[in-house]
This record gives structure tokens, sequence and C-alpha cells, in this order.
């Protein structure tokens, strides 16, 4: 809405419109906020620029993750810029693939998570009575065996592979997701705005979705942006213990069990992934911090 | 107080048998029996060992047996090392494992409540700019990969202190810190939010007003108030910390309760398994319970 397309009797005040215009965009106004913390903008540079390596890893890799034939445990080379593994296979090439895997699974568990989350958390909010004292039990136990514990033991279910190694992260970190979708579901519930879309006839779902499911996806973005790096951890833990992805894909978890071995004679192979992984953890923390402060001003300590 | 406490663990303790249940349904489910070694057994030798481990009998009738063995500290033998129970097991390395997270817990309480007291002084100022930066790095680099990056330099390249085994002080350092200080930063986050509270409260602007000094007025009338929610989170983060250290076990060569737990999942032994989540989740639900109880001993101002 521009100022001269407003006409009428009573020509409003032209300095409100303005800020009219910014209050109907709140998430344009929270990238602006986002924007200003330059910490958390950088970060995010380098986040795209990690992502960007994932999906072109490929394209980036000077040679095929799984070759092997040159000396192993070589140092860092202008043929090998990091160096080769134990059994000469090229240990540059091998962190970008591994970049691949361990986004793939941060991704894809927070997102099987963060949709599970969503509809216990919004079904126990918006319904409320035994439907909701049922699912939070659920999630009170849930949550009372750690994340990993509950990764552990899917995994000796159902057996090892990429897929299942996504499921099991997303299974053990769903709860902490529908906690917050419902806290925020009985906030916005009993906003006068929702109340208004049921009085004038809105369908329930239409109402959960497009009223309070909407805004609540701030606080959610929030939560996904902490769970990836968390689920890569625990990704990595679990390859390093034995049970991640099976070979040969190379997380960075599998990476660094491969290199620990080598950690007194070779301290380079296990200071590439190493670096890596930190670097990405950290990127998405400070992301995630910013988002939080842009999107919710008011907890800003 | 003593209803509080009745009424908590009425809550508490079905939650407590809820979380075995799950845990006994998942592991066993885990495919593969502990005793399809290939080893060619006869039928009656099968028989005999599923009577023994009660594994003919239906699943509830299983978790009822053994729900009522681990309310007498009786959590079954070992399937894998025969004649070895679960609970000496255990008993074993739990001290291990209660040292280093003591031991982290200590790192995370001594770093991170000064620091996060200094920020909350110097608010908006430069240095609580620097300490939170840290913070959050120091959060975001897991204990994982933070014992990797110690061992690479305080271990190899500096040489100072030894890479892994247990039994000396000098090996508990950097496990201790691997474990703590990703803590220290969390800690240090809510010490200076809880500072910045207490500090905004109408007693502090009195105790200002009277002349208290300044090191007075953040010592000792913020501080004791702030500690309060803190009390709380410190409570629980030593579940968290005693949890944590599985992996921090599995890296330094630790003998502790986390080492147990992978050996005995990758082993498939049933019951040693289960034990150690019993273990756990009997640690976390204690831990739940004393922070419960702890805000309400500590805060004359909880009405129970």
């Amino acid at each position: 809405m521009s100022a001269s397309e407003v006409t009428g009797p009573v020509e409003p005040d032209a300095a409100e419109i303005p800020e009219f215009e910014a209050s109907a965009q709140p998430w344009r106004l929270a990238f602006r906020r986002f924007r200003r913390n330059r910490l958390a903008a950088a970060a995010l540079v380098l986040v795209v620029l990690i992502v960007l390596v994932a999906l072109g890893a490929p394209v980036i890799e000077r040679y095929p993750s799984d070759q092997i034939g040159a000396t192993p445990l070589q140092g860092p080379t202008s043929a090998h810029w990091f160096g080769t593994d134990a059994l000469g296979r090229d240990i540059w090439s091998r962190v970008v693939n591994g970049a691949r895997l361990s986004l793939f699974v941060g991704v894809g568990s927070q997102l099987i998570a963060i949709s599970l989350g969503m509809l216990v958390g919004s079904i126990a909010g918006y319904r409320g009575g035994w439907i909701d004292a049922l699912l939070m039990r659920l999630t009170d136990i849930t949550l009372s065996i750690p994340a990993l514990l509950l990764a552990l033991l899917f995994l000796a279910v159902l057996g090892s592979s990429t897929l299942v190694v996504v499921l099991a992260i997303g299974l053990g970190t769903w709860p902490i997701s529908a906690r917050l979708v419902r806290s925020q579901v009985l906030q916005i519930r009993s906003t006068a705005y929702v109340e208004a879309a049921r009085i004038i006839g809105c369908r329930p779902t239409r109402v959960l979705f497009v009223h309070v499911l909407r805004n609540a996806l701030g606080p959610v973005l929030v939560l996904a942006t902490f769970g990836i790096p968390q689920a890569i951890t625990t990704e990595a833990v679990l390859s390093f213990v034995g049970l991640g992805p099976p070979p040969p894909n190379p997380s960075w978890g599998r990476l660094l069990a491969d290199s620990f071995d080598f950690i007194r004679t070779s301290p380079h192979y296990v200071l590439f992934p190493a670096i890596a992984m930190s670097l990405t953890l950290l990127t998405f923390n400070f992301v995630g911090d910013g988002i939080r402060d842009a999107v919710d001003p008011r907890q800003r300590s | 107080m003593i209803g509080y406490i009745v009424r908590r663990l009425l809550i508490i303790i079905p939650m407590w048998i809820a979380v075995l249940f799950v845990a006994f349904l998942l592991v066993h489910s885990i495919p593969g029996g502990p005793f399809d070694t290939g080893a060619i057994r006869s039928p009656e030798a099968t028989a005999f060992l599923e009577e023994r481990y009660h594994l003919e009998k239906p699943v509830w009738q299983q978790f009822g047996l053994y729900l009522g063995g681990v309310v007498q500290g009786d959590l079954g033998e070992s399937m894998v090392r025969r004649g070895i129970d679960v609970s000496d097991a255990l008993s074993e390395r739990v001290p291990v494992s209660l040292t280093l997270g003591a031991c982290g817990l200590a790192v995370a309480v001594i770093i991170g409540l000064p620091l996060g007291v200094l920020a909350a002084v110097r608010a908006n100022r430069l240095l609580d700019r620097i300490l939170m930066v840290s913070a959050t790095a120091a959060y975001a680099i897991p204990s994982f990969v933070l014992a990797i990056l110690l061992m690479l330099t305080v271990g190899l390249r500096l040489g100072w202190l030894p890479l892994g085994g247990w039994g000396s002080p000098s090996q508990a350092v950097l496990p201790a810190l691997a474990l703590g200080l990703p803590w220290s930063g969390l800690l240090a986050r809510m010490t200076r939010a809880a500072m910045l509270d207490t500090l905004g409260d109408d007693h502090i602007r009195t105790a200002r007003a009277k002349g208290a000094s300044p090191v007075n007025v953040v010592l000792g009338h913020a501080f004791p108030n702030a500690l309060i929610p803190l009390t709380t989170v410190i409570a629980l983060l030593a579940a968290e910390l005693i949890v944590g250290s599985l992996v921090v076990e599995q890296i330094f060569g630790i003998p502790g309760v986390g080492q147990l737990m992978v050996s005995s999942v990758l082993g498939s032994d049933y019951t040693m398994t289960l034990g150690v989540v019993v273990f756990y989740a009997t640690t976390i639900f204690l831990a739940n319970l004393a922070a419960d109880i702890g805000y309400a001993v500590i805060d004359p101002r909880v009405r129970l």
C-alpha cells in the first residue's frame, strides 16, 4: 500500500504509513535487524559458503574421495592440499565430501524433528484436554532419554544406513520442538486476531495453519538453526563409535574416527576434519544467535 | 516440604518406569539375539538359555520381572560375558564417570560463574561483548570436537598432558576441560542474564543508595539472588555431564559407564545395555528431583 493509493475523506498522517507498512512485514524487519548484527551476518555468509561446498562437492573435490594409490599419510602438498590418509586418499576431497553427508544428516534430521514436533505440538496445544496430556507425557518420556542414547538404541534396532542415522537423530530430538510449538500455539491461540479469524468462520485447519502456526515459525527457525549443528555432532559421535553411515561415505565423524588412530604420527589428518567441523558448528551457532535476536528483539538480553 | 517431595515423587516414579519400559522395548527389538553367535546348540540348550533369561515369556511379563529386579538393585547377568553381574560391572564404572562428571562440572562452574558476573557488571561494554562471543563459541564446540582439538594442541604439540588413560590427576585434566568448557559458555550466559535481572531490583538500588561498595553490591547483594535460578541449571547440568561423558570416555579411553554403553550396544549385550540406560535414566530423574527440591529449599519466597 503506497500513500498515493490511499484516498477518502480522512487523509492519513503521511508519517504513519511507512511504519504501518513495516509492521505488516515482520520478516523483512527481522532480516534488517539480523543484517545489523555483523558477526551473525558474516557467519551467515560462511554458512552459505559451506553449503555451497557441500552441494558442489563433485566439482570441488580434486580426486574421487575413495580413490586410493597416492603415498599414504603425506602432509599437505600442492597436489594434496590437506595431505593423504592411511590408504593414500586425498583428505581435501574427503573433507569436502564429508560436508555433504554431515550437512545432509544435520538438515534432514532437523526436518524430521521439526515436522514431527510441529505436528505433535500443534495438536496438543490446539486441541488441549486429554490429547494434550497424553502427547505431552509422551514428549516428557522421550526427553528423559538423552538424544544420543536414543539414537544409539535406534541404530542398534534398525541397523546402520545414512537414512536410519537421519531418522534416529530426528526421532531423538523432536520433543524439544513439540514443546516449543505447543507453548507458542497456546500463546497465539488466545490472541484477538485468532479469535477474529474463528468468528468470521475460518475452518479450524485454516486457523491453525494460516493464523497460528505461521506466527510460531520464528522460534521454530531458531530451534532448527541450533539443532543442525547438534545433529551434525551427534552423527559424528555415532560414526566415531562405529554406528554412523557405513563406508565408503565419508562423514566428518567417520573421518575423525579413521584419523584418530593416527593422531600421534600424522596430526594433520585429524586436524583438517576437526577444523572443518568446528568452523561449521561455530558459524551455525552464531547465525542462530543472530536469528534469535532478530526474530524476537524483546528476548534480547 | 515433605508433602511437596512426596508429590514430586508421585509424578516422577511413573515417568521413570515409563522411560525404563521404552528402553526395555527398544533393547528387546534389537535384531540378532545375543545367542545367535553361529555356534551349533541343541534345542535343549537353547531352551535352557531362553528360560534362564526369561526370553520365552511375553514382553510385559519380562518387563515386570526386570523391574522387580531393578528395585532390588539386581540388573541381571551380562548376556555376553557369562557370570558377570550387570550391577557389579556398573558399580565398578560408575565412580569413574561420576568423578569425571564432577571434574567437568567444576570446570564449568569455576569458569562460567565468574565470567558471567564480570560480563553482567560490564554489560554492553567491549569486555561484555568479547566474553559473550567467546561464551557462544565455547558452547558451539561440543566436547567431542574439543577433546580432539585439546589432544592435538595441549597433548601433542605442547606435550604438557597425557593423551589418555585414567588413574592419575594429570590424566583427568584434558577430559575434564573437554567436558566442562562447552557448558561453562552456557553457564556464563545464564549467569549474566540472572545477574542483570537482579541488578535491576529495588533492593540493589537501596544497597547502592545507602553507600555499599560496588564490590559488595555485586557479590554480597546481587550474586546470592542470581544464584537461585542457577542452582537449578547446575543440578540439571550435573546429569548432562554424566551422560555426556560417554563421548569423552570413548576418546580418552576412560573406563567409565559410557564406554560400557558403547561396547554393550555393539556386542548386543541386552542386559548390560539396559542396565546402563537404567543408570542414565535414574541419574537424570534424581537430578531433576534435586533441582526441584533445591529450588524450594534455597528460595524462601517459593511457597509449597
